[in-house]
């Protein structure tokens, strides 16, 4: 794997500190601490994640994010089952992770 | 049932970090499952403007968190319609589905909701 | 009744934060309950350790004190908005690797905790909106 961060690029809770070192091979070494072996299904909520933040310059909770994969990827994906399979405990949080958005603030 | 929350915003979007704190307020109580509405009075009406660029304020982008309204389930949006014509501000700058209210009509939504805040 | 408050307005400008602290004090004299405030956006500078008001004026976080103490009313700073505003508590110090600097009176929590209170109380009053 190309270009690994060194620890120091992340927090204690594993978060990036500057948003601009993230790229797909960063987003797989977040994803193996995080114990997620990143597939395509991955990639395909991880790209939705970065273009929420694109359109919406926002950090999803779990709902946005629920109802924003209904949206663009159908009934099928659109629902927090499907997104606890692919990001176990806590999706919009580890997701924001992996895809190199801010860190959610734990607001809700 | 929940209450239902008309959320009133008052400011300019980046003069402090009030449009923002409203907006956060307005999106959680609907991540909540209470029917929200939002209300832009005044200079707030700024808020809805199309086309905002902060790049260079370093700030986050008030209307494109605005758009992400309907996806916690906020679908009405009313804009003071006399600061409106005040600033200059055509339909087509609002967002989609954005309703224009005046003086009347604003008196009628204020008695229509089961709580109101003001920020 | 049952009361639930909303506080914007930081102590530091303006007087609706002590103006709703006299509120607050003046709800549960009458016999009313006052069982969470939340304070929100500058609100939460209110739960500051390290502000320091002249002597001659009055601290409105010493009334706010008050009624944690005697009336177990529950403070509490939205979460967003106190690390924009410099208010951590040890949670969110380590988390940001920064120092604790939160008036034990107070706990930090998300809009939920204002929500909550919203739908429980017989009325929700905001003080410290923009004019």
């Amino acid at each position: 794997m190309s270009e690994q961060l060194p620890m120091g690029s992340f927090d204690k809770e594993g978060f990036l500190r500057q948003l601009s070192d993230w790229s797909p091979a960063v987003a797989q070494q977040i994803a193996e601490r995080e114990g997620i072996a990143l597939s395509d299904a991955h990639w395909e909520v991880l790209n939705l994640l970065r273009e929420y933040y694109r359109r919406f310059d926002d950090s999803p909770v779990m709902r946005a994010l629920v109802r924003f994969c209904r949206q663009e990827l159908g009934n099928d994906k659109g629902n927090s089952m499907y997104l606890l399979t692919l990001f176990p405990g806590s999706p919009a949080k580890i997701g924001c992770k992996i895809a190199g958005l801010p860190k959610p603030d734990n607001c809700l | 049932m929940s209450r239902s929350l008309l959320v009133t915003l008052t400011t300019s979007p980046y003069a402090s970090s009030r449009a923002r704190a409203g907006l956060d307020l307005a999106l959680a109580s609907a991540a909540f499952d209470k029917p929200v509405s939002l209300l832009f009075l005044g200079s707030a009406v700024l808020q809805l403007l199309d086309g905002q660029d902060t790049e260079a304020l370093g700030l986050r982008n008030q209307r494109k968190t605005l758009d992400s309204a309907v996806l916690y389930g906020i679908d009405a949006i009313y804009a003071d319609a006399k600061a409106l014509a005040q600033l200059g501000i055509t339909q087509q700058e609002l967002p989609d589905g954005c309703q224009t209210a005046d003086a009347a009509q604003i008196r009628k939504l204020l008695n229509t909701y089961d709580q109101l805040v003001s920020v | 009744m049952n009361y639930a408050l909303l506080v914007l307005a930081s102590p530091a400008s303006g007087t609706s934060n002590l103006t709703a602290a006299r509120f607050a004090r003046e709800l549960v004299k009458q016999g009313h309950t006052l069982s969470r405030v939340f304070f929100h956006d500058a609100g939460t500078e209110t739960g500051l350790v390290s502000r320091v008001m002249p002597q001659d004026e009055t601290d409105a976080r010493a009334l706010w004190r008050e009624l944690s103490t005697h009336h177990n009313t529950e403070l509490v700073l939205c979460i967003a908005s106190s690390l924009r505003h410099g208010v951590l508590d040890t949670t969110e110090a380590e988390r940001y690797e920064r120092t604790n600097t939160i008036d034990p009176a107070f706990v930090i929590g998300g809009l939920g905790l204002l929500v909550e209170a919203s739908e429980t109380a017989d009325r929700l009053i905001t003080f410290g909106a923009s004019v």
